[in-house]
């Protein structure tokens, strides 16, 4: 454990900096010293509450802003104006932190209470922030990049966001500065798996005509506007598995078309040579039931949204079947009997006994 | 980008059930089933002898023959081989999709099935174990001998963890077979052999008569373009392999390096 003295000498590191002029020397370490000393042997205060109690003490009687003093403090940890977190790094919900990101997207604030809201992005990946309209936050413009100080990750059903609040410094990048970020990054998340399993609403589908609604329609009937013709859309919603996790996965119609070969015109044409929109999906799902995908996209809730995909039955054996196999076995250090077929129904059964030499 | 302001997931789905991979000859010593509530509508699980418990399942294999064995509708039943031995695959009207895919195979043919088990007592007391499937695909040689690569890794891996990672039912197959299942790791490295001599493209001689006729499938799959990642010159390498070879890979005995061997073996012991 910490002497007084070293526990003096880092209180004295973390709040001298925040200190005002005219009362620094008042608490140099030695007067931090002194102070822990009375917490701990005079009042009996532990010594780990005495270094909260006393670092409160003296931010109190020195006047410093608390606030400021917390957000520079995880600033630390969090990034910096030089050295910036990146966004897939924001996934600690209450943290603050500093990040330069370009504004992807601005979207239509839904409350007056909301300044902007949008889409961050930088090489990592992007996020949604939110500015609020009370924190008096500058006009931020698409394309722009910005250095955000001091912003906070919030997080809801693990989907993380930034809030742009009072305290937050927002310094504007030219586009040709260094700091301005060129290509947006997207969190992506890799699958390998056989596909197992096609979820309704696949195939053909019909979305809804309202511009700004993309409900699938059934039996001619979007669930907020009401009867209408629906513009078709080709797209995959399935399930692959990897024998030890399942993810559902989201093909859209280009995705769709990359893997089964079908577009949405040969689609259209199928279902009405066949006088049956789901034609379409049964065609799609006899083409990919138990074939084995790799697929690689951002992940919207349950569904990986596949913007990557390949077929690639033989990935295990790209270095030869008998390297393959001999690095299995030796992995499990095999050693064992060799079988035959006809013995395989008089397996020897053990009890107990490690089977394979090495470990069990 | 609508999408990416939709926080709002549901999210009290229930999570689907893993399919687990599993040969055959496991599968078929697979009788005890149980469920893990009273609830009418719970999952059944087997308990795999190798000690995990299985309720969905991804096999796959050769359709060597369909059978219409309905008495008064069609109900299909198909066996499907694979290196350790027969899948018996039935679908009747309950299982639509399945039926309509299965009538599609033309033996013999890959498929991947993905389904559930279902045991059966017989009139004489045993028990046997066939598959309800839920979807059949139609597949190539390179994504059959991909699941039998699969299907080995994850049963040696059984073998060894199911103790710690499963103990429950790992304790309740011990129970119910008597062993513990260790012997399927003989089973995997049976199936990885097979493997390699399939990687030959010739005919398996001492194999499963119904394997006999994969041969024709063997050589039409490769050209058909999608599939065509592994890359021939491996076949090439495969071919080449002796039987020794094989057999030191797969610590047979009687395939020489017997001093390697048993040193190995003794030193563990």
């Amino acid at each position: 454990m910490n002497s007084l003295r070293e526990d003096a000498r880092l209180l004295h590191e973390q709040v001298g900096p925040h200190l005002p002029e005219d009362c620094a020397d008042d608490y140099d370490v030695d007067a931090i010293e002194t102070l822990f000393d009375s917490y701990v042997n005079t009042y009996r205060v532990p010594r780990g509450a005495a270094f909260d109690s006393v670092r409160n003490h003296v931010l109190r009687e020195a006047g410093v802003d608390t606030d400021s003093f917390w957000a520079s403090v995880r600033d630390d940890d969090q990034g910096t104006a030089d050295d910036p977190l990146p966004l897939a790094e924001c996934i600690i919900d209450g943290a603050w932190v500093t990040v330069r990101a370009k504004i992807v997207e601005l979207w239509e604030p839904r409350t007056d209470s909301i300044h902007q809201v949008g889409l961050i992005g930088d090489e990592s990946g992007r996020m949604k922030f939110v500015a609020w309209s009370k924190s008096n936050p500058p006009v931020l413009e698409e394309g722009t990049t910005y250095t955000f100080k001091n912003v906070v990750v919030d997080e809801y059903d693990e989907n993380y966001s930034l809030k742009i609040n009072s305290r937050s410094e927002i310094v504007e990048h030219a586009g040709d500065s260094p700091e301005a970020v060129n290509t947006v990054g997207t969190k992506t998340t890799v699958y390998e798996g056989v596909f197992v399993a096609m979820q309704s609403q696949s195939g053909l589908i019909r979305r809804c005509t309202d511009p700004e609604c993309t409900r699938v329609i059934q039996q001619g009937e979007c669930s907020e506007h009401g009867e209408n013709e629906g513009k078709y859309d080709l797209r995959i919603k399935g399930v692959l598995d990897n024998g030890e996790s399942v993810q559902e996965c989201l093909f859209t119609a280009g995705m769709t078309e990359a893997v089964v070969g079908i577009n949405l015109e040969e689609a259209m044409q199928m279902a009405s040579d066949a006088l049956d929109i789901s034609v379409v999906e049964r065609r799609l799902t006899e083409q990919l039931i138990g074939h084995r995908f790799t697929v690689e996209g951002p992940l919207l809730g349950r569904y990986l949204l596949v913007d990557e995909v390949s077929e690639v039955p033989g990935r295990v054996f790209s270095q030869g079947y008998q390297t393959a196999v001999e690095g299995l076995l030796s992995e499990y250090d095999y050693d064992g009997p060799g079988l035959t077929v006809e013995n395989i129904d008089d397996l020897p059964q053990t009890y107990d006994v490690p089977v394979a030499a090495g470990k069990n | 980008m609508a999408a990416a302001d939709n926080t709002a997931q549901e999210t009290d789905v229930p999570s689907r059930e893993v399919a687990k991979r599993v040969f055959a000859a496991e599968l078929n010593r697979a009788t005890y089933t149980f469920k893990t509530s009273q609830d009418e509508r719970a999952p059944v699980y087997v308990a795999l002898p190798t000690g995990e418990r299985a309720n969905r399942i991804c096999i796959a294999g050769t359709v060597t023959e369909i059978e219409d064995v309905g008495e008064n509708a069609e109900y299909l039943r198909a066996r499907v081989v694979d290196p350790t031995g027969t899948f018996w695959v039935y679908a009747g009207e309950y299982q639509a999709d399945a039926l309509n895919q299965l009538r599609k195979v033309q033996p013999p043919e890959f498929v991947t099935i993905v389904g559930k088990s279902r045991t059966y007592k017989t009139d004489d007391g045993s028990v046997n174990v066939s598959v309800v499937p839920e979807d059949v695909g139609a597949v190539s040689i390179e994504t059959r001998n991909a699941w039998v690569y699969e299907t080995a890794a994850r049963t040696l891996e059984r073998v060894h963890t199911a103790r710690e990672t499963s103990p429950k039912v790992a304790t309740l197959a011990r129970e119910q077979y008597g062993h513990d299942g260790s012997s399927f790791a003989h089973v995997a490295a049976y199936a990885l052999q097979d493997l390699l001599e399939a990687g030959t493209h010739n005919p398996v001689e001492d194999a499963h008569e119904e394997r006999l006729s994969d041969t024709d499938s063997d050589i039409d799959t490769p050209t058909d373009g999608t599939t065509d990642d592994v890359d021939e010159s491996e076949d090439v390498e495969s071919k080449t392999l002796s039987q020794a070879e094989l057999g030191r890979q797969l610590g047979d005995p009687s395939a020489g390096n017997l001093e390697q061997r048993y040193a190995h073996d003794h030193s563990v012991e």
